[in-house]
């Protein structure tokens, strides 16, 4: 039973990864914090129930499409969140909690507030031994584990990732370098929600949708990135595996309703004695440290 | 190659500069001195675009760039190695030069600019994999001066490259810069380094409290007497 | 000090005309509408202590409601203690949190310390749920209808209503209190310039947790005198994180920071609310939380400083 719930865990932390990537990638390089990531999620699941509905697609086929309709949404969003960039803090917080009252409330009233599931297309699942593992959830953690390879190449590997890094480290001295500071922030912005987006759509392989799923889920990222150190896409990555596991084995041991109840102690936890994440250097310590408590 | 007229310009509502101006010639070394907050880095910042100008304007190789963003001046040929170096710390040494080669118009010369920043800074070779965060001080100099030297500038403003720096390495610094100067870049060079920023320039312009004060060729100003007392302690 | 005694003199105008208001109401439904209008204006008022003055921003208030209303609602019913003493009681109980989690939590940057207080508002809601013994899990907790003074449970929707406009009253007095104290002085401080004021010697951490207290203390007693007007407690009415958004939402239309601008937001806002449920609720769930987030996000790119914030500019302008 353990190895079963351990292989379930790392299924998950796989697609939870990709959301707290996005959201990391969207901290570091335009510094919003953004408390409405959850509800990106949430509309990407609601995206790939709508493909499903109309043209009976599985996740594993929609992801293509849910990524540009979930990138186009964080264009938009964008647009509205950046008023408020270099004003008053709580203006910050609150436009982006604001966005996530509108986003919940909107896909309520489309979508009523039932839990929705899809229906699975696949009749068996892969057996090992007494392992049971859905092809769905196998496939979704393919996908996610691709999209992963492939957006930590674009990071590292492309002129284009190496600009989103040095602006989420200096700015002022990337534009010195020709970085438009703005256009990278959109796109970062939108490419972090695609990802979330593409984190909802497969989510539903494991998971219902409701309208107001957000909230967990977009505590759910933080915890993550936090627990991987502030803006260290790779460090939310280790721990996204993490969080996953965790979630299953409290889910069995202790109870459902207290998976969140556990993380979220965990994520208190590494707030007040290790603000620098569990998997970061010693080097970022100061920097972080003067980020979280200044 | 570059006529600054009438600046003004500064943060919120306090003016940091007024009226300044300036012309650096194709080919010179010019140097700007002055104390510190005198807004030797508001003015160059205002030259790069990162600061708006509130009046006055900036003409670069014959167009008027005052309102370019800072990236459509560094397409131009007008580059900022940035007091403190601001390398990108986690990224690598080899990461950061690439950074400086980053425009389109300079990426097709980025592997003989890369081969050449090498062949400046053998040291940097060495470390090309190591974070650019962990090099010591004159490496980091270094690097900051390599990158900007990636995007082919034409005019290159150094701001105090020579902070933090021992004595041996200063030195070493203003021979890199007279290095480059050799290769047709034009520089203007900001300096608390008085004596020896004078020495190398073909002209000097000393800024004080956001005003120009004394302009004329380096020579001439290292014989003036109220500089002297004022920034040499003679 | 004759700027004091003119605003003591306007709030108490206030607080006549408001009582009168509901007294001449003389109808069940527009007392609910008066009660709940007074009710948001108590817990965004107390919000407003931490969140505008002390520029800590919480979304996890609704725990110290919870809490609070919890307190009183189960030691009336398990142990017979009268809710004239548990509502206070229930204060401190929260108090008593806000300052376990002040303690942990208010050195965090601005919004990882949001995040921390939404997570300890998740924490508590499974926790209720779960002590199913205590607190009657899902399916809540009833007072039962017996009207007397003991109970603190009236027949008159009138006498409630006294009571919620005294809690405002009780709220403000310390509001404007705290403004004139060194407290306010340092909080101010404080947000103007943090790291000014903290290489002033002064003890920002502390200060902030002033706040907090105070802000836990009022949004405690509101819960728990919350409960004994409405009956009945449930997880989910008094866990429920939108409630802090909801009650954050009415400081920042109004006006955050100001002792004003809470009470003008929920004016402003929750007839709207009770309009909008009572016109769409069936048809439309979730309307009227659609157009909460609508304006404030208008208000928030429109007019950053709220609608009262705004106002008290424009008139500064006009005098200058």
């Amino acid at each position: 039973m353990l190895l079963q719930l351990i292989i379930s865990g790392i299924l998950l932390g796989g697609v939870y990864a990709l959301t707290s990537m996005g959201l990391s990638l969207v901290f570091g390089v335009s510094k919003i914090i953004n408390f409405a990531h959850g509800d990106f999620v949430v509309i990407g699941m609601y995206s790939a129930l709508s493909i499903y509905y109309v043209t009976g697609l599985g996740p594993y086929i929609s992801w293509i499409l849910v990524i540009p309709i979930s990138f186009a949404i964080g264009w938009l969003a964008f647009q509205l969140i950046k008023k408020t960039i270099g004003g008053e803090e709580i203006n910050q917080i609150f436009i982006t909690i604001g966005l996530s009252m509108v986003i919940q409330n909107l896909l309520l009233m489309t979508f009523k507030s039932d839990y929705r599931t899809m229906k699975s297309s696949f009749s068996s699942s892969l057996e090992i031994g007494n392992i049971y593992i859905s092809y769905e959830s196998l496939l979704a953690f393919l996908i996610a584990v691709a999209v992963t390879i492939a957006f930590l190449w674009f990071l590292n590997r492309t002129d284009l990732g190496r600009a989103m890094r040095a602006v989420s480290q200096d700015k002022d001295a990337a534009s010195l370098m020709g970085v438009k500071v703005e256009l990278i922030n959109v796109l970062a912005f939108g490419l972090g929600i695609a990802m979330a987006g593409l984190a909802g759509g497969l989510l539903l392989t494991m998971y219902a949708a409701y309208p107001t799923a957000g909230g967990v889920y977009n505590l759910l990222a933080w915890v993550i990135v936090v627990l991987g150190g502030l803006g260290q896409v790779e460090g939310a990555l280790a721990a996204a595996f993490l969080i996953g596991i965790c979630e299953t084995l409290t889910g069995f041991y202790i109870g459902p309703d207290f998976r969140q109840v556990v993380y979220y102690l965990f994520f208190i936890a590494i707030l007040i004695i290790r603000p620098q994440g569990l998997f970061s250097g010693i080097r970022m310590h100061k920097k972080v440290k003067h980020e979280t408590t200044a | 190659m570059l006529k600054i007229r009438d600046i003004q310009s500064g943060y919120g509502e306090s003016k940091v500069l007024f009226d300044i101006s300036m012309t650096i010639p194709e080919g010179s070394i010019v140097s700007l001195v002055g104390s510190n907050a005198a807004g030797k880095t508001t003015l160059i910042n205002t030259i790069s675009g990162l600061n708006r100008a509130w009046a006055g304007s900036i003409e670069f190789m014959g167009e008027d760039i005052t309102l370019l963003s800072p990236a459509a001046r560094v397409e131009r040929g007008l580059v900022q190695t940035p007091e403190g170096r601001r390398l990108f710390p986690d990224l690598s040494v080899r990461e950061n030069l690439l950074m400086g080669s980053y425009l389109k118009s300079v990426r097709g010369s980025r592997e003989k600019n890369l081969k050449k920043a090498y062949e400046l800074f053998p040291r940097l070779y060495e470390r090309k994999d190591q974070q650019a965060g962990s090099l010591s001080g004159g490496e980091q100099q270094m690097c900051a001066i390599a990158r900007s030297l990636m995007s082919c500038p034409k005019l290159l403003i150094l701001d105090e490259p020579s902070l933090g720096l021992a004595p041996i390495l200063i030195s070493q610094v203003f021979e890199i810069i007279q290095d480059i100067q050799r290769e047709n870049v034009t520089i203007l060079l900001v300096e608390q380094n008085v004596q020896q920023a004078l020495s190398l320039a073909d002209k000097g312009y000393v800024l004080e409290s956001g005003h120009i004060t004394m302009e004329g060729t380096g020579e001439f100003l290292l014989h003036d007497d109220g500089l002297r007392r004022a920034y040499l302690g003679i | 000090m004759k700027l004091l005694h003119n605003q003591l003199f306007r709030w108490a105008i206030f607080f006549i005309v408001l009582l009168g208001a509901g007294f001449f109401a003389d109808n069940n439904y527009y007392l609910d509408i008066l009660i709940t209008i007074v009710f948001y204006a108590c817990m965004a008022s107390a919000w407003n202590i931490v969140g505008g003055y002390a520029g800590q921003v919480s979304v996890g208030h609704v725990a110290f409601l919870g809490l609070g209303a919890y307190t009183s609602t189960i030691l009336f019913l398990k142990l017979g203690v009268s809710p004239i003493i548990g509502i206070p009681l229930g204060g401190v109980v929260a108090m008593a949190l806000a300052l376990g989690i002040g303690f942990l939590t208010i050195r965090l940057h601005g919004p990882f310390f949001t995040l921390s207080t939404i997570a300890i508002a998740e924490i508590l809601l499974v926790l209720a749920i779960r002590f199913h013994g205590l607190t009657g899990g899902s399916e809540g907790l009833n007072i039962p209808y017996e009207p007397s003074v003991y109970n603190v449970v009236f027949k008159s929707y009138f006498v409630y209503y006294t009571l919620f406009v005294a809690l405002m009253a009780a709220i403000v007095a310390v509001i404007s209190y705290i403004n004139t104290s060194r407290t306010g002085y340092y909080l101010r401080a404080i947000r103007e310039d943090e790291t000014a004021s903290s290489s002033l010697g002064v003890d920002i951490l502390q200060f902030k947790l002033r706040a907090l207290l105070i802000s836990a203390f009022f949004t405690g007693v509101g819960g728990a005198l919350y409960a004994q007007y409405l009956l009945f407690i449930d997880p989910h009415t008094v866990f429920t994180v939108a409630f802090s958004t909801k009650v954050a939402a009415l400081s920042i239309v109004g006006g955050i920071g100001t002792v004003i601008g809470p009470i003008v937001g929920s004016f402003i806002l929750t007839p709207l609310e009770i309009f909008l449920r009572s016109q769409f609720g069936g048809t439309y769930q979730g309307l009227y939380l659609l157009i909460y987030g609508v304006i404030m996000l208008a208000v928030i790119v429109l007019i950053p400083k709220g609608i009262y914030g705004t106002f008290v500019d424009s008139k500064n302008r006009n005098r200058r």
